[in-house]
């Protein structure tokens, strides 16, 4: 019984880091940028929520929207102003913009937010479960997440494969050249992008706080998770990222039933095994 | 010239030398320091020492070796723990505990290169920071060294450690100060020897390559350089230093924390940001960025957050800015560096021997149109030198181009693979279209000095070998009296016979003497466009030095291999490798077999020289008649023989028949019969010709004359387009209007080897048998019966159907073109008369040649094609012509181009004495004919028109683009 318990604990952990993870997966699908400062985003969309929750007094879900559309304008200007101009060949460009952004980002919510653990409040929502046979329970706050992560791939997918912004999110990231001969420009095209993949990660923000605490320094750590997922489940593929989320949940569930100081390093050992029998993920995109 | 004896690599320059000593005396300074200065700043001084090793690290992991790593903090951790277990739980001496440090962190890394190596670019980054946090966990429950919450170094370690007493006798001090001396002492040594083996590393070869792959790997690979294990390493040694340095860290620190020790902010992030405000990719940058962190550390780490936020948008601004950092704007605004690791070419070439340029800023010699970059250190898709249009490939094509833009006055730069133009006599057949090229270009006097002439050229033999039966025999290439005159009315340059490796020297002098600037063993690799230009990057085999050329166009002249075609993914129709052939040189006196009959091709059909191949054996004069080239088949499936001398000479004497005569072999080469032509031929700003796109056998000879004529094509409208004349559509046109072309002469060339087949067919060699049964075969022709002479009449037929490869007139210059920069005259296409191969059809219809016929100007003939060229356009017209006179001042007054009007006729400055210009020109006195730079009709009229400028001035808009 305690197995099942640490499989649903696991897959339910899966969702949230998926979640952490599908913003990365987007942009790196369409302009093949690493964001060092992903993780350091979830948390000021944390924040975000924070503030409109305790500072406005808004409920959570109008927070959460609000939070949503600031991430949104963060996203397209971040993209617009700085991340464009260090797209091209060169790795090196955008890697350090992006860890220097992460190094702002932490102090400066430090300055703002100081160093205190922040949780955000969901009411009786965190407390309720639903009761399964043989004494289980399911967490109703890391259900909602699970739940919210296949909302997201199913909308991402939707967008991809069937409208017109997907088609030119498709073309840019297959030929950026070709695509501006199409007349796309590519620049508001990946803008457009980053602000989508900001919006996941306010929502990724809104469980990561309502799930756990968390404080103005913990982002990397978390883009770790969400590099992580991405990698063991193959990049292009999101609900390959969703598998590989699970698939990071369960090895970290697990390595904390043995000891819970392992928690994190089973993660990591799991993902490095992974990495070396499957370098290109476990559920990489049929390319073609 | 090129000879390389001319020419020294240089890599250490006098600057350089100059602060070598500068350096010496600054270590010294540092060492005896601790007798100088205060213990605080002797602290500094550490700290200072120690990011420069980390720094310097960690800089040529990324900025040399391009493997963008955040997890060097795994080693500077492994490193301090390692230190301090070695000195606290195995009572080692903290030295050789450091030692130890460095020795496990470069073990260590082996295993984790093996998983992070997997990933690439931003992916690799992560993936070490991961590996960085598994040891951090991992140590952080080593209990005996505290668990997560660390440890403290114990007194009696820290007293242990080596010369403390002689340190702190010798300078009176106590003995945490001493600690303090020997610390920095060895920081300074680790320093000094990092540096030292770094730059020792990056003046190798291994180094060299290392530097390159950042650019670009596929370029470092073809220096013949394994840039994996290069990577690999680079990255051993980086653990090394780090764990040494984070060893020493912690001893200096005394205590620890898995926390502190596997810190990603102090180990990476300040890391990162010295090296990027320093400096990336130089030795220079680490030192300077530390330097300056130390300072904003000592100023400003009160500001905690801000400071940090600070330096985050300091880093994000220069990586923006100037992403070579500090070092990289003093290096380009004094030129100079102290740390030389790129080689630099000193040659006859190079004008100035300025000791203080790196070759990265090498500055070509000067030439019109050709200026350095300006900024060349501040961009990172920077170039080294720019011109208008850079040419890859000295062949015909590339050749061609080089001196038809020089010629009229376009910067251009030509590169070339290897280190001299063709070494084998491939093409030879230089058809009179290709000769008026040469003519226009004013060295057809020094090719035809080089050439055998067309009346040596025609007896085209066909027989059973040199010495044995002749089976019949062809006269080509306008020999024939009843060709003869076709040949000559047609041109004024008679078509001849000069092997490749002559006439491409000729053309390739012109070129240079023009202005081209041209580069030997130098290899094209790849190249980005955008809506500016090209940049492509190339390499210099003599340094092995990566650098790269901006051009607003590039030619892709590279060849029947052409990397530009495939790299462009121009489309392809047709299939290469076909057959196999092989070229053997041979020097041996043939004329008594060959003086009484002379040509340059002499076909043998003996059994098994029908198998691959251009269709049977040849005999080929390279110089008559005792340099001499043999075409042989082999069957493709089994590959190249590589046949030894012997073996060749065996083939050849069996062509020739003779087992006296002495022969001396030559090279050997193979190539194949390929049937490709691309449907395109350009994309954006890169226009591939010559064989990079039609690939197809020798046969008819066209190859080297049609690279020839796509130059001829293209080359006036590169510069009527440079020049803004122009709108860049008009180079659409040279797809249009050259691809069909390649198209044409692919399918004909690959006809004329079928053509083979019957002959040996009736002759009958290739039914089998022995020698003598083939023999019997062929001899039955000669019997009296309704048999033979059936076969006689067949042999016959055959033989004269080889005139469509040897007396193919028509495709050697009837082309006609059709595009937007040929304006119909609304008449109907004049029909061919005779067969439109074999026969040039002369006419002045819109998109045919402008037909030559001898005019006289100042009591000299000239011909119609003299008149027209040299990259204008030029309108004929006659006696009644004012109007067009006119018509031409003004257009060319209005539209800024050059444009010149000539009236041929009695009383004028060109006289048509012979009245043939009459005959052919097929309009009026009063009606014109505009020819482009090329010499083909891009309009005509057949009087005046009511309004001759409008009408001139609309064509001339819209053969320009510039509606
Ligand atoms: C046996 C034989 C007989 C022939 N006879 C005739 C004939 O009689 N008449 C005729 O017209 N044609 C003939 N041809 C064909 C003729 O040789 C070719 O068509 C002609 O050379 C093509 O010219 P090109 O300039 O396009 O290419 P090439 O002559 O092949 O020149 C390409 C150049 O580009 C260089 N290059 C390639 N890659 C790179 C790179 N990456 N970087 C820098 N430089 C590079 C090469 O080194 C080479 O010098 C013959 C060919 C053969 C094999």
């Amino acid at each position: 019984m305690i197995y099942l318990d640490t499989i649903i604990q696991g897959v339910l952990l899966g969702g949230l880091y998926a979640l952490f993870a599908l913003g990365l997966s987007l942009i790196f699908g369409i302009m093949r940028l690493v964001n060092l400062a992903h993780g350091d985003l979830m948390i000021l969309g944390a924040f975000a929520v924070l503030v409109g929750v305790d500072a406005l007094g808004l409920p959570i879900p109008l927070a959460a929207v609000l939070a949503g559309i600031f991430m949104f304008m963060v996203g397209y200007a971040l993209q617009y102003v700085l991340l464009n101009r260090t797209l091209g060949r060169d790795i090196l460009p955008p890697l350090l913009v992006t860890f220097g952004l992460s190094i702002i980002l932490q102090n400066g919510m430090l300055e703002t937010f100081s160093a205190d653990t922040q949780r955000l409040n969901m009411g009786g929502l965190q407390e309720a479960s639903i009761s399964l046979f043989g004494g289980l329970a399911i967490g109703m706050v890391p259900l909602i997440t699970f739940i919210s992560a296949i909302v997201v791939i199913l909308f991402l997918n939707w967008l991809f494969y069937s409208t017109e912004t997907g088609r030119a999110f498709r073309a840019t990231s297959d030929n950026p050249q070709i695509a501006q001969l199409m007349g796309i420009d590519n620049d508001r095209i990946f803008a457009l992008a980053m602000a989508l993949a900001m919006v996941i990660v306010a929502i990724a923000g809104l469980y990561l706080g309502a799930r756990a605490t968390f404080d103005p320094l913990i982002g990397p750590s978390r883009l770790i998770f969400a590099f992580e997922a991405v990698i063991i489940g193959g990049l292009g593929s999101f609900w390959g990222t969703l598998a590989g989320g699970i698939i990071l949940g369960l090895a970290q569930t697990f390595g904390a039933q043995i000891n819970p100081e392992w928690q994190i390093l089973s993660g990591h050992i799991v993902f490095l095994i992974i990495l070396v029998i499957r370098p290109k993920g476990l559920f990489p995109r049929v390319t073609g | 010239m090129l000879d390389p004896k001319n020419y020294t690599v240089a890599k250490s320059t006098r600057t350089s030398r100059t602060a070598l000593v500068f350096i010496f005396v600054l270590v010294v300074l540092l060492a005896v320091a601790p007798a100088l200065v205060s213990r605080s700043l002797l602290q500094d001084l550490f700290f200072v020492l120690t990011m420069i090793a980390l720094a310097q690290c960690w800089n040529l992991l990324a900025g040399y070796g391009g493997l963008v790593s955040v997890g060097q903090q795994a080693f500077v951790g492994l490193g301090a723990y390692i230190g301090f277990a070695g000195s606290i739980l195995w009572g080692l001496n903290p030295m050789l505990a450091i030692l130890l440090a460095g020795v496990v962190g470069a073990a260590l890394s082996v295993p984790t290169a093996f998983v992070v190596f997997r990933l690439q670019g931003a992916y690799f980054a992560i993936g070490t920071w991961v590996a960085a946090e598994v040891y951090r966990l991992v140590f952080a429950q080593w209990k005996a060294l505290g668990g997560g919450t660390g440890t403290s170094l114990p007194s009696g370690v820290a007293k242990s450690i080596a010369g403390l007493s002689w340190v702190r006798e010798g300078l009176d001090i106590k003995s945490s100060a001493a600690r303090d001396v020997i610390s920095y002492w060895i920081a300074l040594a680790l320093v000094v020897v990092i540096v030292g083996a770094i730059y020792a590393f990056l003046r190798t070869r291994s180094g060299l390559a290392l530097s390159a792959l950042r650019d670009n790997e596929t370029a470092a690979e073809s220096i013949g350089v394994d840039t994996r294990r290069a990577k690999f390493a680079v990255y051993i040694f980086a653990a090394f230093g780090a764990a040494i340095t984070g060893a020493l860290i912690f001893f200096q620190k005394a205590s620890i924390t898995p926390q502190s020790a596997f810190s990603v902010i102090d180990w990476t992030a300040f890391v990162l940001f010295i090296v990027v405000i320093g400096g990336i990719g130089t030795i220079e940058g680490p030192i300077i960025g530390a330097l300056i962190l130390f300072v904003l550390q000592n100023w400003f780490a009160d500001y905690g957050t801000w400071y940090l936020m600070a330096l985050g948008a300091i880093a994000i601004a220069v990586m923006l800015v100037a992403p070579r950092g500090i070092w990289g704007l003093v290096q380009a605004k004094y030129d100079f560096s102290i740390f030389p690791t790129r080689r630099r070419l000193l040659g006859p070439d190079t004008p100035v021997p300025d000791y203080t340029q790196p070759i990265r800023e090498m500055k070509l010699p000067p030439a019109k149109g050709v200026h350095a970059a300006d900024t060349p250190l501040e961009v990172p898709t920077m170039f080294d030198i720019e011109t208008d249009v850079l040419i890859i490939g000295s062949g015909p094509a590339g050749g061609a181009s080089a001196a038809l833009l020089s010629s009229y006055g376009i910067a251009n730069i030509m590169i070339e693979k290897y280190g001299w133009l063709a070494n084998t006599p491939r093409a030879h057949i230089t058809n009179q279209r290709a000769m008026e090229v040469l003519r226009e270009l004013g060295i057809e006097e020094d090719a035809i000095a080089k050439s055998v002439p067309q009346e040596l050229m025609g007896n085209n033999v066909f027989c059973t070998a040199l010495a044995g039966e002749e089976i019949g025999r062809l006269l080509t290439w306008g020999n024939h009296p009843s060709r003869k005159a076709d040949y000559d009315l047609a041109s004024p340059c008679r078509i001849c016979d000069i092997p490749q490796t002559l006439l491409e020297p000729i053309i390739v002098a012109k070129a240079m003497e023009s202005g081209t600037i041209t580069r030997f063993k130098t290899e094209y690799i790849s190249h980005t466009q955008d809506e500016n230009g090209v940049v492509a990057t190339v390499r210099d085999r003599v340094a092995n030095e990566i650098y790269r050329i901006r051009a607003k166009y590039m030619i892709g002249a590279d060849g029947a291999n052409s990397l530009i075609a495939e790299q462009l993914g121009l489309p392809m129709d047709g299939k290469m490798g076909l057959e196999g052939s092989m070229n053997i040189e041979f020097e041996a006196d043939l004329s008594k077999y060959v003086a009484h009959r002379p040509s340059v091709l002499y076909w043998i059909f003996q059994p098994g020289a029908d198998i691959g191949g251009i269709g049977a054996g040849v005999v080929r004069m390279v110089r008559p008649w005792n340099k001499w080239l043999s075409i042989y088949g082999f069957d493709i499936k089994d590959g190249p023989p590589n046949l030894s001398t012997d073996e060749a000479e065996q083939i050849v004497r069996q062509l020739i028949g003779d087992d006296e005569i002495l022969i001396k072999i030559g090279k050997l080469s193979y190539w194949t019969i390929n049937n490709m032509v691309a449907r395109r031929y350009a994309k954006g700003r890169v226009f591939c010709m010559g064989d990079a796109v039609h690939r197809h056998p020798p046969t008819n000879g066209l190859g080297s004359n049609t690279s020839i004529q796509d130059a001829y094509n293209l080359c006036w409208k590169l510069k009527l387009v440079l020049e803004g004349k122009a709108d860049a559509s008009l180079l659409d046109t040279y797809n249009d209007e050259r691809q069909p072309v390649g198209r044409q002469i692919v399918t004909r060339a690959n006809k004329s080897i079928e053509d083979y087949g019957p002959i040996f067919e009736t002759l009958g060699i290739t039914q089998g048998g022995s020698a003598d049964d083939v023999k019997r075969r062929m001899d039955s022709r000669k019997q009296p019966t309704v048999e033979a002479e059936a076969k006689r009449k067949a042999l016959n037929k055959y033989i004269r159907q080889k005139s469509y490869e040897f007396n193919c007139h028509g495709v050697e210059l009837g082309q006609r073109y059709s595009s937007s920069a040929i304006v119909s005259d609304h008449t109907a296409e004049p029909e061919y008369t005779r067969d439109r191969e074999l026969y040039y059809h002369p006419t002045t219809w819109p998109g045919a040649r402008i037909p030559h016929v001898w005019l006289d100007r100042d009591q000299q003939s000239v011909s119609t094609l003299d008149l027209v060229g040299r990259g204008r356009f030029v309108l004929l017209t006659g006696v009644s012509g004012a109007g067009w006179m006119e018509a031409a001042a003004r257009a060319s007054a209005e539209l800024d181009i050059a444009l010149d009007a000539i009236q041929i006729g009695p009383g004028c400055s060109v006289n048509d004495t012979f009245g043939d210009w009459a005959m052919q020109s097929e309009v009026s006195d009063s009606g014109m004919i505009l020819a482009r730079p090329d010499g083909h009709v891009a309009w005509r009229s057949h009087m005046l028109s009511a309004n001759p400028t409008g009408d001139l001035l609309a064509v001339m808009r819209q053969i320009l683009g510039r509606t």
